[in-house]
């Protein structure tokens, strides 16, 4: 069976946020941030491969507890505890109508598993969130306090933990809805496995599925900036002429800028965001003239490769024959299949460039420091929607980026993109191809990316 | 979930997105399970050919001159000499190449070249190809056809020699220029170490003698025990340690596959939603009826702005949060109404018209106005002078707010930092 989980707290702490980022979901709900937006009782359920694994119970906020925990207090109240309280205006609903809400809210109290109070640490422990404690301890169920906005610079974290302590509540969470960690989730479900310990495995399986879950999303991201790197620095138009013309150009960086866009779509379907989520600002794109040097290393090195890979091809099937008969064929096989692969690729390469020198046309491609500046944007993306919780609300905008990397790594960055830049055959690419280059690629961005996987434990 | 059912969920997301989010026809998936029968079968007849080969190679390899005399250790080279550096070969890769891209690239292009003979959809190999034999799971599956291989060439070799040997008298010999007897009989007994686990007699010192090149005739005895040493050799090193190699292979193939799968179909949305309703917002009562959402001409109202403050006036902080306000410092009488004991002892003052302190209540209207603190400005308003909202976000929901209480303008202002 499903652990229900009861999230509570005063209006406006965070209470829907909390639950949109949990479940990865802009849709759920409504968030404002005027107190009374959330009017309903709402439970929503996590299914794993259609088994409920969680139930969250989004509820109206706490407005008038003051009034409430008064009332309380007053007599012949007073007598009972407040577990007796609690059971008699749920079951005889005799609160005044102004406290339909909070109403609303104490009679979920007997159908959860566990309490999640949330608090929102730009406010000091006022009198009426510890009223709203007080209520909910006669509850009799284990409560835990999340402490939503801890990214706020101007946050009262230690007062309430504090306050928190002196009331026996040890086992709190940080969390931010807007900015959002793994780690901290992860804290979450292991505090609740704590307290449930009937409902491990499922909130095992829960981590584990979240974790691998974040990892393939950045991997994927990383990927596909990959790609569009390769796309855009292989993109070539071949000018009618020596210089390229204004439309010429403009279909150009329209072209790379298409690919920019592709690849931010793939982020936000990724990631499960929404348009709005991010603003593509204007990319500066430089580009020039591209040459192929028929008589750059790597290129000859290209065509080798490919040769030798089309060779290897022919030869494997030699070779296997070859070792199978224990050398007794001495190798003809192995020959053979060798001049049969190399002769077909060596002719493909050579031709586009040849063709173009001697009809005199230029050819437009990419500058090393637009791929940067790309790259860098790519991954300043993918580290933003990384951490980007489903409650935020702010679009964030790609404004073009100061490269932060090391004279060192923009050198062979840009070898790199040299290099790449020689297969004008990858243009059309649609997948990442297992070529050393492309590989490379990927390296470098998981290398300067700056993003450390959810398995291992992130720092804000 | 099975092995199976996963990977058709997740096949049908990659198909899914190769086909542009159209549903994949039966005729894709069709191909893809095709594919793997083909490969299959293509590996049967591979293992095929190198039992056959294995068959052949074995008598050239003990053709005779003759005198009908066998160099046994000569011999043992060349049954195991090639399966030898083939295993140390896949050990270098399995050590420092396991991602090699020569080799996938080659296992890749050997796939597509398959397809496009049978003519299926460049989606279908792409999708095989990831899902099956890309990275670490790509050299499982290469390891297992290799070992597979090598077993069924190394069977058939054992078995031509051992029907060889059953039809023909053959004499096993040793020869050599530098090394001594002694030195064959340890070699002799280091390589029957693992023989002789399997019950395989080891050749005695006698029998080594006998063997020794320039000698006579050997008794039937020793050639028997030469002989079943040899194939027993060839067994054990080979055919043995080839069939476990492959054993493990495929048990580390499956593994990996499906550590990938698990891996691929975390991106297959394993998680789905329900939604219910468990207590719905009825019609809005009277009480309940958030005067700050009532949009009328209260809005207009402009608010007097305070330049200065008076430090004879006692200040009360209703819920404060924030930093103080600049003009509102230690020099100046203020209190914080945090709670419902400090809220209830503002309530308790004597009112301004019957000689109570001029106070002035102070609202940051950074936060939102609710039903509670509402309820106290509505009691609160008669015990101060005036209520003034330090500048935020919802200060024109307060005012709004206040007004409905029905609180005159007069008596609202605006304290601006």
């Amino acid at each position: 069976m499903a652990i229900t989980l009861l999230i509570v707290g005063h209006a406006n702490t965070g209470k829907t946020s909390l639950i949109r980022t949990l479940m990865r979901d802009q849709g759920f709900g409504c968030v404002n941030n005027r107190a009374g937006t959330t009017r309903h009782v709402e439970q929503i359920t996590l299914k794993q491969n259609d088994t409920p694994v969680l139930h969250l119970i989004d509820t109206p906020g706490f407005e008038d507890s003051v009034g409430l925990w008064q009332l309380r207090q007053q007599s012949p109240n007073h007598a009972l505890t407040t577990s007796q309280w609690l059971t008699k205006v749920t079951q005889e609903q005799d609160l005044p109508d102004h406290y339909e809400q909070e109403l609303k809210i104490l009679k979920q109290l007997p159908h959860c598993d566990i309490i999640l109070y949330v608090i929102d640490l730009r406010q000091r422990p006022l009198g009426k969130y510890l009223n709203e404690l007080d209520l909910l301890a006669g509850a009799n169920k284990p409560i835990v306090p999340i402490l939503n906005f801890c990214s706020d610079a101007h946050n009262h974290e230690s007062a309430w933990r504090q306050m928190l302590a002196e009331r026996q509540l040890h086992a709190h969470v940080r969390y931010d809805t807007v900015a959002f960690y793994f780690a901290d989730e992860r804290k979450l479900y292991q505090t609740l496995q704590s307290l449930a310990p009937d409902h491990y495995d499922p909130l095992q399986t829960l981590i584990q599925q979240r974790q691998a879950d974040a990892e393939l999303r950045l991997d994927k991201a990383q990927q596909a900036l990959a790609l569009t790197l390769i796309q855009s620095a292989t993109c070539q138009i071949v000018c009618q002429s020596k210089t390229p013309s204004e439309p010429e150009k403009a279909a150009f960086q329209q072209r790379i800028r298409t690919f920019e866009q592709q690849f931010v779509q793939q982020c936000l379907t990724l990631f499960q965001f929404q348009q709005d989520d991010v603003v593509l600002d204007p990319l500066a794109i430089k580009d020039e003239a591209w040459q192929q040097d028929l008589f750059d290393e790597n290129t000859l090195k290209a065509w080798g490769l490919n040769t030798t890979t089309a060779a290897s091809a022919g030869a494997a099937i030699g070779a296997g024959i070859d070792l199978l008969t224990a050398g007794l064929s001495l190798g003809t096989a192995t020959a053979l299949g060798a001049m049969v692969g190399a002769s077909w690729q060596t002719g493909r390469s050579f031709k586009s460039t040849l063709m173009n020198t001697l009809k005199q046309r230029s050819v437009l491609a990419l500058q090393a420091t637009t791929l940067m500046a790309m790259m860098a944007r790519g991954q300043q993306l993918i580290a933003h929607l990384y951490h980007r919780g489903h409650a935020s609300q702010n679009a964030y905008h790609t404004a073009n980026s100061n490269l932060l990397w090391e004279q060192a790594t923009q050198k062979q960055l840009e070898r790199l993109f040299h290099k790449i830049g020689q297969r004008s055959e990858w243009q059309e690419l649609t997948t990442l191809p297992s070529h050393p280059l492309a590989m490379a690629m990927l390296e470098e961005i998981q290398k300067t990316g700056g993003i450390q996987k959810a398995g291992k434990s992130e720092s804000r | 979930m099975s092995i199976h059912e996963r990977e058709q969920k997740v096949l049908s997301t990659f198909l899914n997105h190769h086909f542009s989010n159209t549903t994949p026809s039966p005729t894709h998936l069709h191909q893809y399970q095709t594919m793997d029968h083909v490969i299959a079968r293509i590996h049967v007849s591979l293992y095929l050919i190198c039992f056959l080969l294995g068959m052949m190679a074995a008598p050239l390899a003990f053709q005779t001159g003759n005198d009908q005399k066998l160099n046994i250790f000569w011999l043992l080279v060349i049954l195991l000499g090639a399966h030898g550096f083939n295993l140390l070969f896949w050990l270098a890769t399995l050590l420092f190449f396991k991602n090699g891209h020569v080799l996938s690239t080659v296992q890749t292009l050997l796939i597509h070249q398959v397809g496009r003979f049978l003519k299926w959809d460049d989606g279908v190999m792409n999708a095989f190809i990831q899902l099956r034999l890309e990275g670490i799971k790509g050299f499982w599956f290469r390891s297992r056809f290799t070992h597979a291989a090598w077993t069924a060439y190394l069977l058939g070799g054992v078995l031509s020699a051992l029907f060889f040997l059953m039809t023909h008298q053959v004499q096993f010999v040793w020869q050599t220029t530098l090394l001594t007897q002694q030195n064959f009989a340890d070699l002799t007994h280091f390589i029957s170490i693992l023989p002789s686990i399997f019950g395989i007699a080891t050749p005695t010192l006698a029998d080594i003698e006998w063997a020794q090149f320039n000698h006579a005739s050997q008794p039937d005895e020793t050639r028997q025990r030469w002989a079943i040493w040899l194939l027993g050799c060839v067994m054990v090193y080979g055919v043995v340690m080839r069939v476990a190699l492959w054993a493990g292979s495929r048990w580390r193939y499956r593994q990996t596959f499906h550590q990938s799968l698990l891996k691929l179909s975390a991106n297959t949305k394993a998680f789905s939603q329900e939604r219910t309703i468990l207590d719905a917002d009825h019609v809005l009562l009277e009480a309940n009826k958030h005067p700050s959402y009532q949009r009328d001409e209260q809005s207009n109202v402009r608010l007097e702005v305070v330049n200065q403050i008076d430090s004879a006036k006692h200040y009360f902080l209703f819920e404060w949060s924030g930093p103080l306000p600049k003009q509102i410092n230690a020099m100046t009488q203020h209190t914080f109404l945090d709670d419902g004991s400090t809220q209830q002892a503002f309530l308790q003052q004597p009112i301004p018209e019957q000689g109570g302190s001029q106070n002035i209540l102070v609202i940051a209207s950074a936060s939102s106005p609710d039903r509670g603190s509402l309820r106290f400005m509505k009691h609160a308003v008669a015990h101060c002078e005036a209520i003034w909202l330090f500048s935020g976000e919802f200060t024109e929901d307060w005012v709004n707010a206040l007004l409905a209480l029905g609180i005159t303008p007069s008596k609202v202002a605006e304290l601006k930092d």
